[in-house]
């Protein structure tokens, strides 16, 4: 065959039938939230598709990602994807190492060139020239900026590529930067989530394959799995509403699955589907192990105050005592409950300092 | 040592969220767009925040038809005529068993049953190489 195999013919190459493609393609609809018309659309359009070329290019990053992608249950949708995809260029799962990886991924790029999908997992070091990332002699800073030249889209997979994650964190010695920070004329998603959800990954290519672009949140993230907070949809969130939290990591109101607000959870200001996709084949998610919500999926998480003190905490450079009764009753809207708790705060100290400057003289 | 003396607490929300009427709406509004054009319609219960009991009521409601189609691709799926002809109810499950998603169809019989001419070719195909007479 001179022409590639479509996404359909690849399926039934290895021995899949049609009816496991089009239960592939209701299943990912399922996970896109396509309406329903659109649904039977990404079956049509998925499968007379070309297999598309992906080159997954890795700099500075703990490959967690990829272990996030590889590791998950199988044979799953993941799983499906990645083998129906030609994936040109993994310095990771390739078998092919030095300059005949090299030479692969540059005879891909030029078999097709302008329509392959580059995805980046990693930061890349800015300063220098790249001097402190460089692979077979070339940089990292070099090697992004070649491969995204002929790219038809760019996916920054993960918090480092999406936002420089944590080779950024202060004093952020290498000068790392995010992908978005040095490609600025192609399409551009962010995936991030450290690391991010498999199904997530996979999901966005399909839809990107089949629709083009979805649309993106203000940090460039798809809004149908970005498009809520981990508050917003956490199983522990009607104690939230009623001012029940937990004070301690083992405490009764820990042991009764209270909220973990005070905790440190980071639920209410971070935006990604744990709380519904749930991890590792759906089995659940940190907070339903009884630890807050790190805030992996937000820029600068690393560098965002103490993982174990609560959100508020940061607005009030202090300790939080009653006052979180009051943000729990404001409930709904973190900003504003935040807001008024500090404006509490505000009074309060205003009043005590009157009160007790009496006292001083 | 004495053991800890844990309690959790589950409160049990079964109140119905009136989902179902909306649901029962739409399938109405697809039925009779598919006999009026043959447009066929998806619902995906999975986006919708169904409780134990409107989960109960919808099947209650729906009722079973005369067919039940199961389907080993990738896991099994599970394909349920309901008591209104035109109307399926369709799980779909991975290799473990896993719910990968759950759908009302408005359609004669789900595209997911019907076998394809480009399979039944190779079929044939197939067959005639059993058949043939060895030189």
């Amino acid at each position: 065959m001179d022409r590639e195999p479509t996404i359909l013919e690849s399926f039934q190459q290895q021995g899949m039938s049609r009816r496991s493609f089009l239960k592939f393609c209701a299943a990912a609809a399922s996970l896109l939230a396509l309406p329903a018309a659109r649904a039977a659309e990404l079956a049509e359009k998925l499968g007379a598709m070309p297999r598309p070329t992906v080159i997954y290019l890795s700099f500075q990053e703990c490959t967690g990602c990829l272990e996030s992608l590889t590791r998950s249950f199988s044979p799953t949708i993941e799983h499906l994807i990645f083998d129906t995809i030609s994936l040109a260029y993994n310095d990771t799962l390739q078998a092919a190492a030095g300059e005949a990886a090299e030479a692969a991924r540059e005879e891909a790029m030029r078999k097709a060139w302008g329509k392959y999908v580059l995805v980046v997992d990693g930061s890349i070091p800015a300063p220098l020239d790249g001097a402190y990332c460089v692979i077979g002699g070339k940089s990292a800073l070099a090697s992004v900026q070649e491969v995204a030249k002929g790219a038809a889209a760019v996916i920054a997979v993960g918090t480092c590529a999406a936002f420089g994650g944590l080779p950024m964190a202060a004093p952020n010695p290498t000068g790392a930067v995010a992908v978005q920070d040095l490609i600025k004329n192609k399409p551009l998603i962010n995936i991030s989530g450290c690391p991010p959800i498999p199904e997530i990954i996979t999901g966005t290519i399909v839809y990107f394959l089949t629709f083009g672009v979805p649309e993106l949140d203000a940090h460039r993230r798809p809004k149908v799995f970005y498009g809520n907070t981990i508050h917003d949809r956490c199983y522990r969130r009607p104690f939230y509403d009623k001012g029940l939290f937990a004070k301690t990591f083992d405490d009764a109101g820990a042991r009764n699955g209270w909220c973990l607000y005070e905790l440190g959870c980071k639920g209410p200001t971070t935006y990604n589907s744990c709380a519904t996709m749930k991890w590792n084949g759906g089995t659940s998610f940190p907070i339903e192990s009884g630890h807050g919500c790190l805030g992996c999926s937000e820029p600068q998480f690393w560098d965002r105050g103490d993982f174990y003190k609560p959100l508020s905490a940061g607005l009030w450079h202090g300790s939080i005592g009653e006052d979180l009764g009051i943000a729990a009753v404001a409930g709904a809207v973190l900003g504003g409950a935040a807001a008024l708790t500090a404006r509490h705060r505000q009074d309060k100290t205003r009043t005590e300092t009157e009160t007790r400057k009496p006292e001083g003289k | 040592m004495k053991p800890l003396e844990i309690a959790v607490v589950i409160e049990p929300r079964d109140d119905a969220t009136g989902m179902v009427a909306a649901i029962l709406r739409e399938l109405e509004d697809a039925l009779q767009a598919y006999l009026a054009s043959g447009t066929t319609h998806v619902i995906d219960l999975a986006t919708l925040p169904l409780g134990p009991a409107d989960r109960a009521a919808l099947q209650q409601t729906l009722g079973a038809g005369e067919i039940e189609v199961r389907i080993n691709a990738l896991g099994a799926s599970l394909l349920r005529e309901t008591g209104f002809a035109g109307i399926w109810w369709v799980r779909h499950e991975d290799v473990e068993g896993k719910l990968l998603c759950e759908l009302l169809e408005v359609t004669d019989v789900p595209e997911i049953v019907r076998a394809y001419r480009a399979d039944i070719e190779a079929a044939s195909a197939r067959l005639c190489g059993l058949t043939a007479l060895p030189n």
